[in-house]
């Protein structure tokens, strides 16, 4: 991904060091901040596409940062990394407008996924037929068919689905799939997931037509209608 | 459960029932003493009279007869007298002298069989019948027995009575007492409606405190109870509640503040090792390395599940009972219902079969994400240690003012002398492992803590035929 400016914001040395150096084998091109009051004015000043922020900090408190460049009308997509779990700190963090929410220890997978995922949706048109090759995903008739044929899908396949289809071509998590299409975060979820994953699998490609949930190994799934 | 009568209903009723036995009680003591007065009165005036006539007696000068001398002198003021008086003088033989015109044909007796007292040498009694006004009641009489000297003549003992009817006096007495009873009535009426308004606007600050205190929950522990400033037992009442929010709102903040710090602690060094490993392994590692590495990954793997999970125990330890206080209400049957429905395709993937047994509506205050925890952690258990074929099954029931959550599964049970320890911190559960999701030794731990900080406990039990029951129980609080 070219052109991508990302702002970390981290506090803690060594952290940032591997953090930064990750992101910028991404290909992301990486501003390091280490305190809330100089994270504030980059994040005002510079274009940034995305911005991921520690909630511990220096001078200013993520959540301050956060809530302050939100008052200034400031939108980019924010990612919070915390070493809190509970969900009452997930939803805090929501509320005071982050877009994305990521518990300490993670692995690097899971944020680089995260992170397309955000870049990815501010260009998600959002219209209400969804398509990966000749899969369509009709969301106003909710409503899936393969070539023509229709499939019959329980709401929580259908709902797994849209959110593959939303993120196709980008790998998507296991925990990313417990939090948005389940609502839950509970240690055993990954197994629910790839049971589900499963009977998806089973239904959409029914042997005919071409792979197009590919799993990446150590990762997630991916959507995607061209072999990756 | 049983209906009360409210303290409103109580403190006007009680007032009320007071005014009313009050205002009886006054009514019935001043109807009494005003008729004694009248009656002292009448006694007073009755002598009088009497004094009168002995006046007119003694000092007039001789008629051409008594009766005559009397009828001029006596009767002429008699009659004018705006009372209905009656007069009769007789000598000491019973013989009648003279007398007033309306006594008609009846004859005034000496002394009446209902004596009612004496005054000096006077009698008082009434009358046996109704004399001289037929329909106006008893006389009251007055004989004296005395020597008069008529017209200065030879003292001669005489016998005068005077008497006055008591029905204008009784009628005036009956008139006052069913006025009073009447203007007492009323003043009960607005005596009631008052009381009725003043209970509701002194309690009006126990519906406040009522309505504010429900609301507050761990999200909002900021608030504070309305204080009316006024200073009373409400305000007092309010004041130590408010007192007690700030105690418990320091000691969330003092917890919150630990568990921040500790996850902080222990996460930042397993997010650095973490973060080192992955970008070793992004580069080209020797293949026996890469998998040696690989398995110091799959350990920090579970370093950080269990720290997870010690830091949710320890936040639940130090929420102790307060997440039944503070928390929203939970429905129980649609929890258990969505999570049924999540945790299906897992049981079937086992070959497990999970089936519903009798669930009914309950609604409880608490944490949802906690009960979500707890229950999952059990749903998870007894779907792991269930053999193929096997099967889980879940209910929802009430049990006098508690709430039984069970899971019930048909896998090889707990021997008697792990029962207790399984419930212990970081035990290992000698079940049947896990496979690669192996357990932290810390899942019914969390269960039995999640309980507690609801006021509950955890059960198990373990039927002859085989399987286990875990049982989560908790309070139901009764309905504000």
């Amino acid at each position: 991904m070219k052109g991508v400016r990302l702002l970390l914001v981290e506090d803690d040395g060594r952290v940032s060091s591997f953090l930064r150096r990750a992101l910028v084998e991404e290909g992301f091109a990486v501003d390091l901040s280490r305190d809330g009051r100089d994270a504030f004015h980059l994040a005002l000043h510079e274009p940034y596409d995305v911005i991921v922020l520690d909630l511990m900090l220096p001078l200013l408190s993520g959540f301050e940062v956060l809530r302050e460049i939100r008052r200034q009308g400031c939108g980019v997509p924010v990612l919070i990394l915390s070493a809190k779990d509970g969900v009452e700190d997930r939803v805090r963090g929501l509320d005071a407008g982050a877009d994305d929410y990521l518990v300490k220890p993670f692995r690097l997978a899971e944020l680089t996924a995260r992170i397309r995922a955000l870049l990815r949706r501010r260009s998600d048109p959002g219209g209400p037929v969804l398509r990966a090759g000749d899969l369509e995903l009709d969301l106003r008739a909710w409503r899936a068919t393969r070539g023509g044929r229709r499939i019959d899908l329980t709401p929580k396949e259908m709902a797994l689905l849209e959110f593959l289809l939303r993120h196709q071509g980008t790998v998507v998590t296991r925990t990313m799939i417990a939090e948005h299409v389940w609502d839950q975060n509970f240690d055993s979820f990954s197994n629910v997931i790839d049971v589900y994953i499963r009977y998806l699998r089973a239904k959409i490609e029914d042997g005919s037509g071409t792979r197009l949930i590919h799993t990446v190994r150590g990762v997630g799934y991916l959507l995607s209608a061209e072999a990756p | 459960m049983r209906k009360r009568i409210s303290i409103r209903r109580r403190l006007t009723l009680v007032s009320w029932s007071l005014a009313l036995v009050t205002a009886v009680v006054l009514a019935l003591v001043f109807h009494l003493r005003t008729r004694a007065n009248l009656l002292a009165e009448v006694e007073r005036t009755l002598g009088t009279k009497c004094d009168e006539v002995i006046t007119v007696l003694e000092s007039r000068a001789p008629h051409p007869t008594l009766e005559e001398f009397l009828w001029v002198e006596i009767e002429t003021n008699y009659r004018s007298s705006p009372y209905a008086y009656v007069y009769q003088v007789s000598d000491a033989e019973g013989r009648v002298l003279a007398r007033s015109a309306n006594l008609g044909d009846a004859v005034l007796p000496v002394a009446g069989p209902r004596l009612e007292g004496t005054d000096g040498n006077a009698v008082l009694y009434r009358t046996e019948r109704e004399l001289a006004w037929p329909g106006r009641g008893h006389l009251r009489v007055r004989s004296e027995r005395l020597p008069v000297a008529i017209a200065g003549g030879a003292a001669a003992t005489l016998v005068i009575q005077t008497g006055l009817t008591l029905e204008p006096l009784e009628a005036a007495a009956r008139k006052t007492l069913i006025e009073t009873l009447l203007w007492a009535a009323s003043a009960l009426a607005a005596v009631f409606f008052l009381l009725w308004f003043v209970t509701a606007r002194s309690l009006r600050p126990v519906a406040a405190i009522t309505r504010k205190a429900s609301r507050i929950t761990s999200t909002n522990l900021r608030e504070r109870l309305p204080l009316a400033g006024s200073g009373d037992e409400l305000d007092q009442l309010a004041r130590v509640l408010n007192e007690m929010l700030d105690r418990l709102e320091g000691s969330l903040h003092r917890m919150e503040e630990f568990s921040s710090d500790a996850a902080h602690q222990l996460r930042t060094p397993l997010t650095r090792i973490r973060g080192e490993l992955d970008l070793i392994l992004r580069g080209h590692v020797p293949e026996a390395t890469r998998s040696q590495l690989e398995r110091v990954e799959e350990e920090i793997e579970r370093m950080s599940r269990l720290c997870g999970r010690l830091l949710l125990l320890a936040r639940v330890d130090s929420q102790s009972e307060a997440a039944a206080l503070l928390g929203d209400r939970v429905d129980l049957e649609d929890m258990v219902s969505e999570l049924l429905e999540q945790t299906t395709p897992l049981a079937r993937d086992r070959g497990v079969r999970l089936g519903r047994g009798p669930t009914s509506a309950i609604s409880i205050q608490g944490s949802r994400p906690l009960l979500v925890e707890a229950f999952l952690n059990l749903l998870d258990n007894a779907i792991r240690c269930t053999p193929e074929g096997g099967e889980v099954e879940v209910s929802l029931e009430r049990q006098d003012g508690h709430v039984r959550l069970a899971v019930r599964d048909t896998g090889p049970g707990v021997p008697t002398e792990e029962r207790e320890r399984i419930f212990h911190r970081l035990h290992r559960i000698p079940r049947p492992p896990a496979g690669p999701d192996e357990g932290t030794g810390l899942g019914l731990a969390i269960v039995r803590a999640i309980a507690q900080a609801h006021g509950g406990r955890v059960e198990l039990e373990c039927p002859p035929g085989g399987g286990s029951i875990f049982g989560l129980v908790l309070p139901i609080p009764p309905r504000p």
